[in-house]
């Protein structure tokens, strides 16, 4: 039997979800808890493996509800069940150490799926939740001191070129029909965006990376 | 002595605390109360848990305040505060009727007036479908005022045709209503229109209706007088025109109307100019200085925008300048050689003294610009909306939400028990459809409320960029950040990432690019955002200044910042902002 917990301040919500467990007959719901502090009496008296979180609660945030948990109850599995979606959430729930991520308008199908998969010690990603995990990891965040090549936008390569080419700021502002601090915005941009202090040194890396040829 | 006056004051004491207790029957919008008075009014009816009192109470106190300072952040929380209350009560007429208050206000505001569009639209169609129609003809002419007078750059012929419609319908309900003041205001709003159009002989016709029928020294009385005296000018009636605008400014001095004040002596300044009257000429552009800084100054208009000075006075220079032109080319041609060298003379210490009034000018001007007071009503008007966009979002979120989540839980314990065929015709559409209407409450709730904003700028630029990727699967963005974040403070952030959701929507809306690239700079001094697309562009020269324009420019310059655009037609955008982050950092 697997003894789950719903931490959730709807009400109503919380109800309707308790009632979809009715036929599951591997899973058994241990209290419904509108609040932390209802969650830890719960959580004192019963050995829970699984606790659906979600993450809007009246007094603290479940992202620090569920490092709470993980860190005090190894053995205890939480889901993130929520109505938001910003990817940095997501990440950051899984960060905290939730092992399955879903929305509250989820189907049965899966939100059983996920308790059972949880509940064997596996983490529970749906095809969005990869997506977004993978999209993440595949673009490490550009540092410059790191090296490789930057990218540039259309008008920073033009300045660039320019620059290469010799010309003023003043004189690349005329050329460009911009204004001379819109040119020393996009000076100080590709400056940063190569890590350098000057402008031969940047001009240098430029012509390794084969901006200028 | 002593005991009589003890006595005395135990008398008054008791006479005004029953005077209270007595107008606890609440109080009608009629009655005048001072601060104190109504304060304690609301601390009594806080203590009964009163709504109704407390909604009347607070509406009367942003009265008391609009009535002092017209613009200020105790108005608007008392009407917001009141207007929360009538809805709660469910009393849909006086939230109307509130509203209404913020967005006459809103109104005159060259950034706000939208907003103000939007709270009028919606009162209209209530009223609507009531079927109250003294109630339909007031708020038409308020929108029918801002579309004439706030809107008029928007004019393509297809408005200006429905334009002319929608004020023949709402004289003609002015008419079936028999309410002289709307009538007289609905025909002084069509002659202005008409003016607009340079339809002359009619707007004559309609302002000489208006004008026959408003009250003397009243403000349509005074509205009438100059368009006519307007209408006079361009049909070169100059000395009818002078007339006519001299005895509107009149009534401007008694009813201290600074705003018209100025546009009167503007254009008696350009009739005596046209007279070649030139003393006249330049004593009223200097009139029409002294009101603007008059209007700017005034406690009413604190936060009428800079950039209105700014093209005021740069207009009223072109125009001093023409006069000097003028000066110098028609009179030295008449005189003796002798007078010519005199009036050299003389044109030379004036255009000297002109360049020290001006650069005096400029430098008012940029004082102005950073007058504390002008902040503070900028930043009341930006909390307040930001206040209420928050509300709708929680209400959205955690209301609406919520609710569409538990009925997708009913359907989804349904599923399984139901026989097939109601299962495949009924609840899986009803399921899909409420999966998104989730996902839209989600989005506009998001829009309304950047909740990741809660974990840095960085991160919600980062998620903003990732939702308009998921709307727009065609066009690639690119999201990078440079250098270390800062802590920075949540009215900032939030001010900045409101502007790079304007311009991201521009260029996802307008632009047609294939490409996005959103980039932040974090340097030591300052915050910078790019935001670059290879899209249509557009030619910078050839745009007003819109609303997203103009309010990305406001915030800016709220944020002691700058923006830097650059576009031409097929060159794609890129716009620049920098904020400062001396006062943007969390101490």
């Amino acid at each position: 039997m697997i003894k789950v917990t719903i931490v959730d301040d709807h009400v109503i919500f919380a109800e309707g979800l308790e009632s979809i467990f009715s036929d599951a007959h591997d899973i058994q719901i241990l209290a419904r808890c509108h609040n932390a502090e209802s969650f830890w009496e719960v959580m004192e008296n019963n050995s829970i493996d699984v606790v659906l979180l979600d993450i809007s609660l009246p007094d603290v945030s479940g992202l620090n509800l569920c490092e709470l948990i993980v860190r005090k109850h190894p053995n205890t599995r939480v889901i993130a069940l929520t109505m938001h979606d910003e990817p940095s959430l997501v990440k950051k729930m899984i960060k905290k150490g939730a092992m399955a991520y879903l929305l509250k308008n989820t189907t049965k199908a899966e939100l059983l799926a996920a308790i059972r998969t949880v509940y064997s010690g596996k983490k529970y990603y749906n095809e969005n939740l990869m997506q977004l995990l993978l999209e993440s990891e595949d673009k490490p965040k550009k540092n410059p001191a790191m090296g490789g090549r930057p990218h540039l936008t259309r008008r920073e390569k033009e300045v660039l070129e320019l620059i290469a080419e010799g010309l003023t700021t003043q004189q690349i502002a005329e050329k460009l029909f911009v204004s001379i601090k819109a040119v020393e915005f996009h000076r100080s941009s590709l400056l940063t965006k190569f890590g350098t202090q000057n402008t031969p040194s940047m001009i240098k890396e430029a012509i390794e990376y084969e901006f200028i040829t | 002595m002593n005991l009589l006056r003890k006595f005395l004051s135990l008398l008054i004491a008791s006479l005004l605390f029953s005077a209270v207790w007595a107008q606890t029957q609440y109080p009608t919008l009629n009655d005048r109360y001072s601060p104190k008075q109504i304060d304690s009014l609301i601390k009594v009816f806080e203590a009964k848990n009163d709504k109704k009192g407390l909604a009347i109470t607070h509406e009367l106190k942003g009265i008391f305040f609009q009535n002092i300072y017209f613009y200020s952040s105790v108005t608007f929380n008392n009407f917001f505060i009141s207007s929360q209350y009538y809805l709660e009560l469910n009393d849909r007429e006086g939230a109307f009727r509130v509203k209404k208050r913020i967005a006459d206000l809103y109104s005159v505001d060259d950034v706000m007036y939208t907003i103000a569009v939007g709270y009028y639209k919606e009162a209209l169609k209530y009223f609507e479908q009531k079927g109250d129609e003294a109630k339909i003809a007031e708020y038409n002419l308020d929108l029918l005022n801002i579309a004439i007078n706030k809107d008029s750059f928007k004019r393509t012929e297809k408005r200006v045709d429905s334009l002319e419609q929608s004020l023949e319908t709402t004289i003609n309900l002015c008419k079936k209503l028999k309410d002289q003041r709307y009538l007289t205001y609905a025909y002084n709003l069509y002659g202005s229109f008409l003016l607009q159009g340079n339809r002359l002989e009619k707007a004559e016709r309609y302002i000489d209706m208006s004008l026959q029928m408003s009250e003397p020294k009243t403000q349509l009385e005074l509205l009438n007088l100059y368009h006519k005296g307007q209408i006079k000018k361009r049909k070169n009636d100059i000395p009818e025109a002078i007339v006519l605008l001299r005895r509107s400014e009149l009534i401007a001095e008694i009813r201290n109307n600074k705003y018209l004040m100025q546009r009167i002596c503007q254009a008696l300044a350009e009739c005596y100019t046209a007279l070649n009257d030139f003393p006249k000429a330049t004593e009223y552009w200097q009139k029409t200085y002294l009101s603007i800084n008059r209007y700017y100054n005034s406690g009413a208009t604190q936060l009428a925008r800079t950039a209105v000075v700014n093209s005021d006075l740069r207009f009223a220079n072109m125009q001093q300048d023409l006069i000097e032109q003028k000066k110098e080319t028609s009179e030295s041609w008449n005189y003796v050689l002798f007078l010519a060298l005199v009036l050299l003379i003389v044109l030379a210490i004036s255009i000297r003294n002109g360049m020290k009034a001006k650069m005096q000018r400029r430098e008012l001007a940029n004082q102005r610009k950073i007058t504390t007071l002008e902040l503070q009503s900028m930043k009341s008007l930006i909390d307040g909306q930001e206040k209420e966009r928050n509300r709708v979002a929680k209400d959205l979120h955690d209301g609406l939400g919520a609710h569409l989540s538990s009925i997708k839980l009913f359907i989804e314990n349904q599923k399984d028990k139901s026989d097939p065929l109601i299962q495949r015709q009924l609840l899986e559409p009803l399921a899909k459809s409420i999966d998104e209407a989730c996902l839209e409450t989600r989005n506009i709730s998001h829009d309304l409320r950047p909740f990741s904003l809660k974990y840095g700028f960085n991160t919600a630029i980062e998620d903003l960029v990732k939702k308009v990727q998921n709307a727009l699967p065609g066009v690639e963005l690119i999201f990078a950040s440079y250098g270390e974040e800062p802590v920075i403070r949540e009215e900032v952030a939030l001010m900045v990432y409101r502007i790079v959701q304007e311009l991201l929507n521009n260029a996802a809306k307008y632009a047609n690019a294939t490409q996005i690239t959103v980039q932040i700079f974090y340097e030591t001094q300052q915050i910078s955002v790019h935001v670059e697309d290879d899209g249509l562009g557009f030619d910078l020269n050839g745009v007003k200044e819109g609303n997203g324009l103009g309010n990305i420019r406001s915030r800016i310059d709220y944020l002691g910042g700058q923006v830097i655009w650059q576009a031409a037609p097929d060159q794609g955008t890129a716009v620049i902002i920098s904020v400062p982050l001396q006062n943007s950092i969390k101490p």
